[in-house]
């Protein structure tokens, strides 16, 4: 057990309570809370796979855009207690059972397979703003100039559904 | 030591807690974060694939996820103000326009 292993089960363990924390809370905004927590921890599993700059920018846009906004729509909407109770539990086993058999096919190629595939030794920039940036300006860059549009119609389409008064 | 197995099994963990909130859940707030939950857990795999393979494309694919996933929240958060807005409740089971009245369960 080195250190590298107690960073990652630490990082890991905060990630899964963190996750079961945001699906069986009651209150939306505790869960908005257990998800940062989750990002955060995974952010730092992102630093452990040489992968930095895609650390913060997980940060950035998750923990500083995303969740804020999550944040604000939970604070205006202001759901009182009764709203918050939640109807038409009766198939609760049977989704209980799906999501459990859908861990188990997932868990059963490693499960069967077990060559423990070790990383390689990374060296010099690998995850850097640099490199990442001469893939993504360079063989990646249609795709960027589409997802800066994407974003740009999410927006527009954002503001539009909100400003409507009656849909 | 910890392997790459590890990383897709703390990924596929993920993902299924994410799955479990979707059918679970009737909030549509949790819903929208039980699948923010999933497109992380994705790309966590994309993440330490690319580690695996040092190649960084799987690095830009998770990129562009987050972008996406920012556009989803952008336009999904907008639709459950509606939705409360128009029903006064941000409970899924509220949505029931478009279901064959004689299917009552």
């Amino acid at each position: 057990m080195n250190g590298f292993s107690i960073l990652f089960y630490t990082l890991a363990s905060f990630a899964i309570l963190s996750a079961i924390g945001v699906i069986s809370v009651r209150n939306p905004l505790y869960s908005a809370l257990s998800l940062i927590v989750t990002l955060f921890s995974l952010a730092g599993l992102y630093v452990t796979l040489d992968a930095g700059f895609l650390a913060i920018i997980q940060i950035l846009t998750y923990a500083g855009a995303i969740l804020v906004l999550f944040i604000f729509i939970i604070m205006l909407l202001n759901l009182h207690e009764e709203e918050l109770v939640e109807k038409g539990y009766s198939k609760i086993m049977l989704g209980l059972l799906s999501c459990l058999s859908l861990l188990l096919f997932l868990a059963l190629g490693f499960i069967l397979q077990i060559p423990r595939l070790e990383f390689p030794t990374m060296l010099g920039d690998f995850g850097s703003a640099h490199s990442l940036a001469r893939g993504l300006f360079t063989s990646y860059v249609i795709p960027f100039e589409i997802a800066g549009v994407l974003l740009t119609v999410a927006l527009v389409g954002a503001v539009l559904l909100a400003k409507r008064k009656f849909l | 030591m910890i392997s790459i197995n590890h990383y897709l099994i703390l990924a596929s963990a993920l993902f299924v807690i994410g799955f479990t909130g979707v059918i679970l859940r009737r909030n549509m707030l949790i819903i929208f974060m039980s699948i923010e939950l999933m497109l992380n857990a994705v790309n966590l795999s994309f993440v330490s694939f690319s580690r695996f393979l040092g190649n960084l494309e799987g690095q830009l694919a998770s990129f562009f996820i987050i972008v996406l996933a920012a556009a989803e929240a952008a336009v999904g958060l907008a639709i459950i103000v509606l939705v409360f807005r128009r029903r006064g409740s941000v409970q899924s089971t509220e949505l029931t326009q478009l279901r064959d009245l004689n299917d009552v369960d």
